[in-house]
């Protein structure tokens, strides 16, 4: 496996090539720039940023040397100290706007970091295949520092009513906070904060993109296409990135542990040149958005990498495979092709091209003075892998999953709710506060038990036909939006646990935006040590440990 | 003897009266440590205390309001509007059934209010929503919020974009409807400062019902669209003072509210020719806002011209869940615009005193039409306001934007 770069910068023939049009479209556009040089008129923003993160419980990190006892007590030890900054410059010149905005981030190395590295290093050198010593990935360097052209575009009214953007930047759709339906264009790295960050632009993984928007007067709506090619945008930019390096959210029991380098030599790396998952392809979707009547609603289609990854296994894995004792048999490599080296890892972490037709209403109900969106989407193929059991309790390979990948069709729905509640009197709130409720429902078409779906590679939890989850937000204001507290909660109806996020955040004058919030989940099971003891753990049950309590302080300009 | 010393005393008293009620010139200023000496002043030809109301004598008396004394001039409208005016007079009207108003082209529909007309306030209040002063699009390319509190002076600011176009009504064109007519007026704005909500867009469509607004909103940091609640039109518009129905003193379906009753006509001192700059980009620190004086407190006053104007007195009852109890509004008797209002809470104690500055300027066509330079929002009882602030760049009647230009669509192209 070799270690993906994590410094972002395009190369220098995207980025000329992007300049180079953006320039001729500023100076061909219609509007007359003699009374304003090309330095002149831009809207100058942006941040400077620092987080910091405390563990609130004493996070599992197990101890090679020890045979997976817990390493130590990093109960109150600070998780992230992250120092990042923005710039965002935008112009308009009239038919046509350019923007890029550009994101740097260091991070100071805790200790409880030096002792996720030092746990990967010294499982690394565990390996039985080789000699190395130290795993393929610096957390600090691969996966928290950072220089990165988060958005480089030209946007252009090619005719009236034609909108076309051009370039890196970031394209969502859908209506679902918190999960992804329709929102399959980007991927998001929830490797330097899970997935519940309220301002998701952050996470997002822009995309060099041809985004074409045609307005349709006649029927109050839009129709937008897109084309991703894949050879511009690298492989790594694609689809989720899960905390499989072993970083501080990596799902317990599994800090401090590197997929590509694994304990044992069981590595897992990524492969994106896979037949049926190659990021070289390229993608397109189209949508169309429209109103009609008291309805919003939009149609999609999308080609491209699904978002999670699942794990082809190597057939010919160094540590063996077999059937299941259940009766689940061995599939082997997906469409027959394993393309890491088979000597020296148990699987690969590719990401299969698959299409998603979806769509989404919203509405003002005047009756209960409540916005209701719902949304969904219809995947024919979405990819999943099966193998309940571990190798330890005769499951087909070493990790629970690991009996192949299949396909089956889903269905993803969302209900919500979005109502103004009147606090003022029983809060003292300044202002009518927000309150949205979501629910979200996965379901397997064409399910048999039997297949033995999990739902993470990995662990042995066993996926249901239908599962749910219901999530909560409250989002108050006080002293002139001064002072936001914001309630978020949710839970996992089908496989248990859920999580609560009380926050504040308070904004001094235009410039000092300091929010603090505490993270705090619950499980109905977790694995309690790496590498054994593989049990039905799910989605809040990788979080195990987890609680946080996190500060971010801004200085915007 | 006793007669002579008597006429006298008369006469030196009555020289002394003259004396006092002097009539007070363009510049002359009225202000807490004068205003008990001009009360019986007079400002071309009105007395001074008839000129001001009892809250406008409270806040000079008590809130440091200072008001500056402007020659009175003819406020001149637009020839499309006054033409459309007269074109369509008689054709509008008012149903005391269903409260709506029936046969509405363009224009005054009731230019002709009178006193006595047992539905006049409601009618001035239509006046008001369908007609007025402006022309057809409003283009603000920025406006700035300023959040003030008595403590600190100026908190925050945010300065936004602002965009509407009127499908109905339209004037100096024979397209008077765009649409189907169910579209009164379509609104786009959107954020560029400061960078927390920078990006975040609005649109809005209002329409000629009693139908709430649909609006939406573009969430950069999201990057989505996302419907809002109509219900939203009695709420605060963000961490502001204003509730969205105080936007130019009175932003609201006429019949959302109870009820109107016509407390008077009379003279107030108002400023419907704004002269004060009201931003100063190259400015720094207070002087950047000389409209507003945030040098001293309660840092909330309005720098600007006053002169005397008849208006209509209205009282606006609220319906049950709406923050206030009633609004006065204070209307020009020769156009459909609001200069000041009072808000009162729900036990009936003031809350707010609203003030707008109004200007005229010309059109993209070649007109003129009237726009709020400022408008003043203050809230007595927290001690905090949020000031409007028109750049000096505002246009009517831009040529070349569309109604296609001002839609959903365009919300997602036109947010940073």
């Amino acid at each position: 496996m070799k270690t993906e770069p994590r410094l972002l910068m395009p190369s220098i023939c995207r980025l000329s090539a992007v300049c180079g049009i953006a320039l001729y479209g500023m100076f061909s556009s219609d509007v007359a720039l003699a009374d304003q040089g090309l330095f002149d008129g831009w809207e100058v923003g942006g941040y400077v940023r620092a987080h910091i993160s405390m563990n609130l419980q004493d996070p599992y990190l197990s101890n090679p040397a020890t045979n997976g006892k817990p390493r130590g007590d990093y109960k109150n030890d600070v998780s992230m100290a992250r120092g990042s900054a923005r710039l965002n410059l935008f112009r308009d010149f009239g038919k046509s706007q350019v923007n890029l905005t550009v994101r740097g981030v260091r991070e100071y190395e805790t200790k409880y970091l030096r002792d996720l590295q030092r746990t990967a290093d010294e499982y690394a050198a565990t390996d039985l295949f080789s000699h190395r010593s130290r795993s393929s990935v610096r957390l600090m360097d691969d996966v928290y520092n950072e220089l990165d052209v988060r958005e480089l575009w030209w946007q252009v009214e090619v005719a009236s009513g034609s909108t076309l953007k051009l370039g890196k930047q970031q394209v969502v759709w859908g209506e679902t906070d918190f999960f992804q339906s329709m929102d399959v264009i980007h991927g998001y790295d929830f490797r330097w904060r899970s997935f519940l960050e309220a301002e998701n632009e952050e996470l997002r993984k822009p995309l060099w993109m041809l985004n074409f928007n045609q307005r349709v007067d006649a029927w109050d709506g839009s129709m937008q296409l897109i084309y991703i090619p894949g050879r511009t945008n690298p492989g790594y930019t694609r689809g989720n990135n899960y905390d499989v390096e072993g970083g501080r959210w990596a799902n317990t029991p599994n800090r401090g542990i590197t997929f590509a380098s694994a304990p044992f030599g069981a590595d897992v790396p990524y492969n994106f040149s896979h037949p049926g998952a190659r990021q070289r392809d390229d993608s397109f979707g189209m949508r169309w958005t429209a109103t009609a009547g008291e309805w919003g609603y939009s149609l999609a289609a999308f080609r491209g990498p699904s978002q999670v990854p699942v794990i082809n296994p190597n057939p010919n894995s160094p540590l063996g495979v077999r059937d299941s004792v259940t009766g689940r048999t061995f599939l082997g490599a997906w469409k027959g092709r394993y393309m890491s080296d088979p000597g020296s890892t148990v699987g690969e972490l590719i990401f299969p091209y698959i299409t998603v037709f979806g769509g989404s209403v919203n509405r003002y109900l005047v009756g209960i003075d409540a916005v209701f969106s719902a949304e969904a989407s219809y995947i024919p193929h979405a990819t999943y892998n099966v193998g309940v059991l571990a190798g330890e309790a005769g499951g087909c390979a070493f990790f629970p999953g690991f009996c192949g990948i299949v396909d089956r069709p889903v269905i993803k729905t969302m209900v919500r709710l979005d109502k103004q509640v009147d606090l003022t009197s029983f809060l003292k709130t300044s202002r009518p506060s927000f309150l949205s409720v979501q629910l979200f429902n996965t379901t397997i078409t064409k399910f048999d038990r039997a297949d033995e779906i999990v739902n993470l590679a990995g662990f042995s939890g066993r996926t249901k036909r239908n599962s749910a989850l219901i999530t909560g937000i409250l989002a108050m204001n006080y002293s002139n939006d001064r002072i936001n507290p914001t309630l978020a909660l949710g839970s996992d109806l089908t496989y248990g646990g859920g999580f609560v996020i009380p926050s504040v955040e308070f904004a001094f004058g235009n410039h000092w935006r300091v929010k603090a919030e505490a993270d705090i989940f619950f499980n109905r099971r977790s694995q309690n040590r790496a590498l054994t003891g593989f049990n039905d753990t799910n989605l809040f049950g990788y979080f195990a440990g987890n609680n946080q309590l996190a500060v971010r302080t801004t200085y915007q300009f | 003897m006793k007669i002579i010393v008597s006429a006298v005393i008369l006469l030196i008293a009555g020289i002394a009266g003259t004396a006092i009620a002097a009539n007070l010139k363009p510049g002359d200023t009225i202000q807490a440590s004068n205003l008990d000496a001009r009360q019986t002043d007079t400002f071309e030809g009105h007395k001074v205390s008839d000129l001001l109301t009892d809250r406008m004598q409270t806040l000079i008396r008590n809130e440091g309001l200072v008001i500056t004394l402007a020659a009175s001039k003819p406020v001149v409208l637009g020839k499309d509007y006054m033409a459309a005016t007269k074109a369509n007079a008689g054709k509008a009207k008012y149903n005391p059934d269903t409260r709506l108003v029936e046969g509405w082209v363009a224009g005054m529909p009731f230019p002709d209010v009178t006193a006595d007309d047992p539905h006049a306030a409601d009618k001035l209040i239509w006046n008001g929503y369908y007609a007025q002063p402006i022309k057809n699009i409003q283009d603000y390319p920025r406006y700035a919020y300023l959040l003030i509190s008595e403590k600190s002076g100026l908190e925050r600011r945010q300065v936004w974009r602002f965009l509407r176009y009127y499908m109905k009504g339209r004037l100096g064109t024979d397209t008077v409807v765009e649409g189907d007519g169910s579209i009164l007026s379509k609104t786009l704005m959107y954020a560029t400062y400061p960078n927390d909500i920078r990006g975040l867009g609005l649109f809005v469509q209002r329409y000629d019902s009693p139908k709430l607004e649909d609006s939406w909103a573009y969430l950069k940091s999201v990057r989505r669209t996302r419907r809002l609640s109509g219900g939203t039109w009695m709420d605060p518009i963000g961490g502001s003072d204003q509730l969205n129905d105080d936007i130019e003193i009175f932003n609201a379906h006429p019949t959302w509210y109870a009820s109107y009753r016509l407390l008077g006509k009379r003279w107030i001192l108002a400023t419907p020719h704004s002269t004060a700059v009201t931003w100063d980009s190259k400015a720094s620190g207070n002087a950047e806002f000389p409209v507003v004086d945030l040098a001293d407190a309660p840092h909330w006053n309005p720098k600007d011209s006053w002169e005397p104007r008849e208006v209509w007195v209205i009282e606006a009852i609220t319906p049950p869940g709406h923050p206030y109890s009633k609004k006065v509004l204070y209307m020009d008797t020769q156009f459909p615009r609001f200069y000041m209002a009072e808000a009162y809470d729900r036990k009936g104690d003031f809350w707010k005193w609203m003030y707008y500055g109004l200007k005229t300027i010309p059109t993209g066509d070649g007109d003129v039409g009237m726009i709020s330079a400022t408008g003043f929002t203050i809230d007595y009882q927290r001690r905090h306001a949020t000031i409007f602030i028109l750049g000096d760049d505002a246009r009517l009647n831009t040529q070349g934007i569309h109604a296609d230009d001002v839609n959903l669509q365009q919300l997602e192209k036109v947010a940073r």
